[in-house]
């Protein structure tokens, strides 16, 4: 069960090695691969900090001050053949080591949900895309065209030169290629692999087989769902692909992926099916009509239909805060999996395809005969204010905590669930432990203890403290933490409450600046629990949807055609649970 | 809605809330014989091996033989492969291998006479409802027993803007309207006209 974070990797870090997950897999992955990434700029020693391009500077600055380049490099797997090694250490500009909470994990933001020319609904090149996305930040990103009989057949093969090239000429954003599932029976998902000679391949066979879209509708059932998870296992475990995952997108937004179906893929390929979309793409789309789409935040303006699961409420059909109601609510959907005390995570992405006031248009329409559409124009009737989508990095973020900066690690990462997400870049940085006598994990994982020890979390959060893309410096207004007892399996697998998990504390962290370290007494460890941070910047406010006494001050439901993104900013962690031995 | 209606089950598959809403107000023209008179409703079906949608029309007064001589007989020549339940009888596919189901236009029947579940496309009432008009006058003024607001409460003189689309449903006996907040201080009904569809060109 144990992640083997053994010496042969060279980790210094002093934590984590106590850390169990559900996933009960060996860490195969060795840093040494032949598809390993040449050094990106920002962390090569050879190119002057004058010579690089700004998001670069950050980067460098970054991994410097988190003691990541220098002396600590060593745990950069990707430099160990470079001498990078005996580099200076000193941090750059002022920015002190303090300013990036130590331990081990390079923190690098990333989108797993991004569209381009070759979705038919598209209009990017990729390079678009990850120029953006590395301009705005982002260290990986994952390319996910639409399943599609034409994306099967031309797409899907078409896009892999021009991801490959985006890998060349971005170097320190990582490229994944990956798709967006038309899941059989269900909403779509995202399905990316490990660069590799086959990774077109299995991808290919993937979509031929398991999507939804070209595949008859007598084979649209959930169980040719868990075979395209069975499949993308197989093809890790005979090495076709040296990795695959697979996470559920916007999945409220129309009610189709029902509680056993979210149980079914974790429970089918824990590896594979990872986990949700805490947080759908399309941010702008409930900007007000006079400048912008007038929709659900989202594009969650939706109610049920046929292939909606009945139990799900109105509710479920509109975002919190920005985020989807199976994990905005406290005691709700997300909480009824983790109370079984498995692992299923969050992220947070762009499901960019046209960006609001973006001032291209989509190139001419070649789709059904070349896969893809013509390269894009400029848009001569001025910036486009019907968008609802922002580019990858302008708002979205999840952060993966990973050993070294590499594509092993970033799904590795995702897969052990250090994963934190933002909006708006409402956090400089955070890490959260929970900790046990001399025990300790980060996000993700399970702290074993005896029980009757003494637990407590630890947390060390920096507040936002430069402005973010829309040039506004947002507050953090405070924190909470989110805690659940571990009730074990459920009977009945459509069960999406949890009603033993409750927003136990909140910190007014108002006016804070700089690092804030917070610890916080769990109390005895008599039973398993878990908890899970969320943090906000306090402007919408209201009661949770399962009562003030479960969540006094939850995310507010969006106003369809009336909520703008930047004024409603929040954080969430992924959680940690706490064992007796 | 006081005297028994006779309620007519169509089932074509449809398999939007769009469809259905243009199957129901095609299904409407063809039976109801004075206009506003009918109440139209949506059911949603798991008969099969697709969810979908069917419709149940009531007709308050009607003569079932005459329905069926005349109505049933125009639903069918538009929809060859519709099934129809009429009073005591019905006609179409017993299965839904390519047709409309019997069974699952006889389970919107049920649903339309027991007022168990059922979305409402046309209602006593529902032809004032354009515009935007006083919250108040929904219950006052139509077959609607009871709003429901979701999220932050409301004021008592709030505004309902209808956008021509609104959509109550039973619950239980009772025919509820649930309605959300929107821009510029209104209400509007919870489902919209125009959803977003998915892959759209948004």
């Amino acid at each position: 069960m144990g992640h083997e974070h053994g010496s042969a990797h060279g980790h210094s870090h002093t934590h984590g090695h106590s850390q169990t997950h559900g996933h009960g897999h060996p860490h195969s992955h060795s840093h040494d691969n032949p598809d390993s990434e040449p050094l990106p700029p920002a962390l090569d020693p050879a190119v002057p900090t004058s010579e690089l391009p700004p998001a670069a500077v950050d980067r460098r600055r970054f991994l410097r001050s988190a003691g990541l380049l220098g002396a600590g490099a060593a745990v950069l797997g990707v430099t160990a053949s470079t001498g990078i090694g005996s580099a200076a250490a000193s941090p750059l500009g002022g920015r002190g080591s303090g300013r990036v909470p130590r331990g081990g994990y390079t923190w690098l933001a990333g989108d797993h949900h991004i569209h381009t020319q070759f979705s038919s609904d598209g209009q990017y090149r990729v390079i678009d895309q990850v120029r953006h996305a590395n301009a705005y930040g982002l260290d990986w990103v994952v390319i996910t065209d639409h399943g599609s009989e034409v994306h099967a057949r031309i797409g899907v093969e078409k896009v892999n030169p021009d991801i490959v090239a985006a890998r060349r000429d971005t170097p320190d954003t990582l490229v994944f290629q990956g798709l967006e599932w038309n899941i059989p029976a269900a909403e779509h998902g995202t399905v990316f692999v490990h660069p590799g000679r086959n990774e077109v391949a299995v991808l290919k066979q993937f979509e031929v087989d398991y999507d939804g879209s070209p595949l008859a509708t007598a084979a649209l059932n959930e169980q040719r769902a868990i075979q395209g998870l069975h499949f993308l296992a197989g093809s890790v475990s005979r090495r076709r692909v040296q990795d695959a995952l697979m996470l559920a997108n916007h999945p409220a937004r129309k009610g189709i992926d029902s509680p056993h179906e979210i149980r079914g893929w974790r429970d089918a390929e824990p590896r594979i099916a990872i986990g949700m979309e805490g947080a759908p793409g399309h941010q702008a789309a409930g900007m007000p009509k006079a400048y912008g789409p007038g929709g659900g935040r989202g594009y969650y303006d939706g109610s049920p239909g046929p292939g909606s699961f009945p139990g799900y409420p109105l509710e479920s059909y509109r975002t919190f805060g920005g985020f989807d109601w199976m994990t905005s609510t406290v005691g709700g959907l997300w909480d009824s999996l983790l109370a079984e005390g498995k692992p299923w995570w969050i992220s947070a992405n762009s499901d960019s395809h046209s960006v609001y006031a973006d001032t291209s248009v989509r190139g001419e329409n070649t789709f059904a005969t070349a896969g893809r559409y013509g390269e894009p124009t400029y848009r001569t009737a001025g910036p486009n204010l019907g968008s609802g989508d922002f580019w990858p990095g302008y708002y979205s973020r999840t952060h993966v905590g990973a050993t070294d900066f590499s594509y092993a690690a970033v799904m590795d990462g995702l897969r052990a669930g250090r994963v934190w997400v933002d909006h708006g870049r409402l956090l400089e940085s955070l890490d959260v432990r929970l900790r046990a006598g001399n025990r300790e994990v980060p996000l993700g994982g399970m702290l074993t203890a005896r029980r009757g020890s003494q637990v407590e979390l630890v947390i060390t959060v920096v507040p936002a403290d430069t402005p973010n893309w829309s040039e506004l410096l947002p507050r953090l207004a405070k924190i909470d933490v989110i805690r659940g007892a571990v009730t074990g399996p459920v009977g009945d697998r459509d069960v999406f409450t949890a009603p033993r998990t409750r927003v136990d504390q909140t910190f007014d962290v108002r006016g804070r600046t700089g690092e804030i370290r917070i610890s916080y007494p769990l109390g005895r460890l008599d039973e398993a629990f878990y908890v899970r941070l969320r943090g906000s910047d306090g402007n919408r406010l209201a009661p949770g949807l399962l009562g003030a006494a479960v969540d006094p001050a939850g995310p507010a439901q969006d106003v369809v055609g009336d909520a703008d993104p930047w004024q409603d900013l929040w954080f969430y962690t992924n959680p940690m649970w706490a064992i007796p031995a | 809605m006081s005297a028994p209606a006779l309620v007519v089950g169509v089932d074509v598959l449809s398999e939007t809330l769009r469809e259905v809403d243009e199957v129901a107000d095609h299904v409407r023209r063809l039976l109801e014989h004075a206009p506003g008179t009918a109440v139209v409703a949506t059911h949603l079906s798991r008969c099969g091996p697709v969810p979908h949608l069917t419709v149940s029309v009531a007709l308050p007064g009607a003569d079932p033989e005459a329905v069926w001589r005349g109505g049933v007989a125009a639903v069918r020549q538009r929809w060859p492969r519709a099934a129809v339940c009429c009073g005591p009888r019905s006609t179409g596919p017993s299965s839904t291998s390519g047709g409309g189901s019997v069974l699952a236009a006889a389970q919107g029947v049920a649903a339309h006479v027991g007022r168990t579940s059922g979305r409402l496309v046309q209602f006593p009432g529902s032809l004032g409802l354009t515009g935007t008009v006083p919250l108040a006058r929904v219950v006052a003024q139509t077959a609607v027993d009871r709003v429901e607001v979701l999220g932050a409460p409301c004021p008592d003189d709030v505004l309902l803007r209808t956008r021509e689309h609104v959509r109550p449903t039973w619950r239980g006996g009772e025919l509820v309207l649930v309605v959300e907040h929107a821009a510029g201080g209104v209400l509007v009904p919870f489902e919209s006209p125009t959803p977003t569809p998915c892959c759209a060109d948004h």
